[in-house]
């Protein structure tokens, strides 16, 4: 949480103009953006590098917007998750390609046909190792609500309190749930002889 | 019982103890508990071996991404600095190129067939029922004032008035939406006759339900598109282009507007060439 505090103060220098401290705020969070960023393009590292250059473009141009009056880490997370949807739209859009075939005859034609998507689930796809090969899996055995919290929590390093203002939800339910989803998980890794 | 009440206490702080979020009193007090007690113990061993578990599941950042962003944001206030000088000190001289690109324009769109849907430079009510406001309603930086703002102004008064409610016009022109599923009510694209090369001045306006209106000129310094803007645009246009089965809309742009068009993905090989960016139904 102190972390988190620091990049709020880190963040409204940033907003009066100071290039430094948007930088050091790069340093600070380019992993957690990085990585969400991973996770929404399927693990392609490429995309992903070109997702998280709009982001921090996106960030710069809102910063000015940003008062502190929410967190930065919510901030950014609104900000990632924005950038994310809107590039999974185009993406989206574009899985339709029209093509020019040749005909029988020679003559070009017009057709349109589908790119079937036929890549690794977005978590499979970022993992190189084993183990986190075996975190990920046991990740798709929790409910929708506990895998997010605890991605959120635990690898994107957001607080409890940025947790409960993005998920909307109490400082409270945000432990209890993430105490089930920590269980819940240990549970199905020992199962699988995941982790030991 | 009372060992047993506190254990469950200990063993509900024990992650806010490994995470650094107890006060130190407190945190004195559970790390005591903790080197005495062997479940609370074996928990804080366990949290901390989870959280380790995880963070090995982060990537790290490639070596040359950090580059890449600062030069990205660097490449962007560069952009946002030219645009405020000229706003600053081109205005004059824009409006007078403005009016001199429009004039032209509007002659030649007078002269040439009127479709329905073609956007007049005045304000009438066209067939299809949708308003398009005169091109000096749309306020320009020569005004002295933002441009992405003015672009919002005047879309709230377009769909104002193309609403059902004026409430529910101001609401849906504030919020952040992908472009609703709406008939197109695009304006005619130019075409190579009309554009031949030359610089001219295209109003354009979205009629997505929260549509803002984007003017696209060529070699005029004074524009600046909202990239938000821009996006719901070429959607739009993608969706005309679909609908309609044409083979592509086409836009007049300049430099800046173009490399907003290449970061979205549009094919931008012909636009140094021409004075077109061609929408392919992206």
């Amino acid at each position: 949480m102190e972390e988190r505090d620091k990049l709020t103060e880190l963040a409204l220098k940033a907003a009066a103009g100071d290039e430094a401290a948007f930088e050091e705020l790069v340093y600070q969070t380019e992993r957690t953006v990085y990585n969400m960023a991973l996770r929404s393009t399927g693990g392609n590292e490429h995309d992903a590098s070109d997702l998280s250059q709009e982001i921090y473009i996106k960030l710069w141009r809102s910063l000015p917007g940003f008062r502190g009056e929410s967190s930065f880490g919510t901030w950014l997370y609104r900000i990632v998750q924005n950038a994310a949807a809107d590039r999974a739209r185009k993406a989206a859009r574009g899985r339709t390609v029209s093509l020019t075939l040749e005909g029988e005859d020679g003559e070009e034609g017009r057709e349109e046909a589908e790119i079937c998507d036929t890549a690794p689930t977005p978590e499979e796809a970022v993992l190189e190792d084993e183990r986190s090969k075996a975190v990920y899996a046991a990740l798709d055995g929790l409910t929708e609500n506990h895998r997010e919290i605890v991605i959120l929590r635990y690898m994107d390093g957001f607080s409890v309190m940025e947790i409960a203002d993005i998920l909307n939800i109490d400082e409270g339910t945000v432990k209890s749930r993430l105490f089930r989803a920590r269980e819940k998980l240990k549970k199905i890794l020992e199962k699988g002889n995941g982790f030991g | 019982m009372e060992n047993k009440e506190k254990n469950c206490e200990y063993k509900n702080r024990i992650a806010d103890y490994a995470d650094g979020l107890l006060e130190e009193a407190e945190a004195k007090d559970v790390k005591e508990h903790i080197d005495l007690c062997g479940e609370c113990s074996a928990e804080y061993k366990a949290y901390t071996e989870f959280c380790g578990m995880m963070a090995e599941c982060v990537r790290p950042v490639p070596e040359e991404l950090h580059g890449k962003i600062m030069g990205a944001v660097r490449r962007e206030a560069r952009r946002a600095r030219l645009m405020r000088a000229i706003k600053r000190y081109a205005a004059p001289v824009a409006a007078a190129l403005v009016l001199a690109l429009t004039v032209p324009a509007i002659l030649r769109s007078n002269n040439g067939d009127m479709t329905e849907g073609t956007p007049t430079y005045h304000d009438a009510a066209t067939e299809d029922g949708i308003v398009y406001p005169a091109a000096d309603g749309f306020k320009y930086d020569g005004d002295g004032k933002s441009r992405s703002g003015d672009a919002t102004d005047a879309a709230a008064d377009l769909i104002a008035t193309n609403s059902e409610s004026d409430e529910e016009a101001r609401d849906t022109a504030k919020e952040d939406r992908a472009p609703a599923d709406t008939e197109p009510g695009v304006a005619e694209a130019p075409t190579a006759d009309s554009a031949g090369g030359e610089s001219f001045y295209q109003y354009t306006t979205s009629y997505s339900v929260s549509g803002e209106g984007v003017a696209v000129c060529y070699n005029c310094p004074i524009v600046e598109v909202e990239e938000k803007a821009l996006q719901r645009l070429i959607s739009n246009f993608s969706e005309y282009v679909k609908l309609t089965d044409d083979k592509g809309a086409l836009f007049v742009v300049n430099d800046e507007v173009l490399e907003q068009l290449k970061l979205l993905g549009c094919d931008t090989e012909n636009a140094a060439k021409a004075d077109f960016v061609r929408v392919n139904g992206k």
